[in-house]
């Protein structure tokens, strides 16, 4: 009896997943995705690919995230990317992602300048978007 | 006629501001942060921070973790993560645009609450622009 007590507080405090794994996240209507592969060892996270699903697309990004944050105690990680890339105003995006939760939150502040396109000059400079996530193992 | 040509267009070509100066953010007419900017070195110090419906200035004196100098566009990225007792894990990010005299501002927490009950309107702070002027210490 004490064995099966053992194994059964070994299983419900073992994490729900592995120190590797796929996490999988979509926005709130669905329409986009991104996958990120976790390594909890190396503390590292790839975000592999993104999927717009209206479109059917699949983008291969194959890209090493800047860990701002790895939050051991809150199973969590802060993301920081700095772009600046041709035609789009530099921007600073943030991401949470939080694996107890299965969430993810995206910040972004665009750095809309004199000569930025004129999509960005009459949109707002700052983006807040929540996604669902699973974990894949 | 030379020289005095000479010191118009010295004084046309040079900045609005030296090398180190204040740099005053008002929202609105309710809120003003203050903050002192050396760009020799790089740094930003957020000097106070003024409510002006109870007419309070609270001293604050915090130097800013700086993400990214950007010298191309006369602007500043900073980043700050706060983790206190009693409150939870928050990231704010700023973007600080001396030639076009804003400040934008926005930030994100993290729900470690045990139960997730951080509602989710709660979870992404007001998306904040602030406009600035600048006086040469």
């Amino acid at each position: 009896m004490n064995k099966i007590l053992f194994l059964f507080f070994m299983f419900v405090s073992s994490p729900l997943y592995s120190d590797e794994f796929t996490y999988h996240c979509d926005n709130e209507d669905e329409s986009y995705s991104m996958v990120f592969n976790i390594n909890t060892t190396e503390q590292t996270v790839v975000h592999t690919h993104s999927i717009n699903k209206i479109t059917k697309t699949v983008y291969d990004i194959n890209k090493y995230r800047e860990v701002y944050k790895w939050d051991t105690d809150n199973d969590s990680v802060w993301l920081t990317d700095y772009l600046n890339i041709f035609l789009n105003p530099p921007s600073l995006t943030i991401i949470l992602l939080n694996f107890k939760r299965q969430k993810m939150f995206l910040q972004e502040i665009h750095n809309v300048l004199p000569d930025s396109p004129d999509f960005f000059k009459s949109n707002s400079p700052f983006r807040n978007e929540t996604y669902e996530c699973y974990i894949m193992e | 006629m030379y020289k005095l040509l000479l010191v118009f267009f010295m004084v046309i070509s040079s900045p609005l501001y030296s090398n180190e100066f204040t740099y005053r953010c008002d929202e609105g007419d309710n809120f003003t942060m203050v903050y002192d900017v050396n760009l020799t070195e790089r740094s930003i110090i957020h000097i106070a921070s003024i409510y002006h419906s109870d007419k309070t200035i609270k001293k604050v004196d915090k130097n800013l973790e700086i993400f990214f100098w950007d010298e191309k566009y006369n602007s500043v990225w900073t980043v700050n993560y706060r983790d206190e007792e009693f409150t939870i894990p928050t990231i704010t990010s700023k973007l600080f645009n001396f030639e076009l005299q804003t400040l934008q501002s926005q930030s994100m927490r993290n729900d470690t609450t045990f139960d997730g009950s951080v509602p989710k309107n709660h979870l992404f702070g007001r998306n904040r622009t602030f406009k600035c002027n600048t006086r040469n210490r």
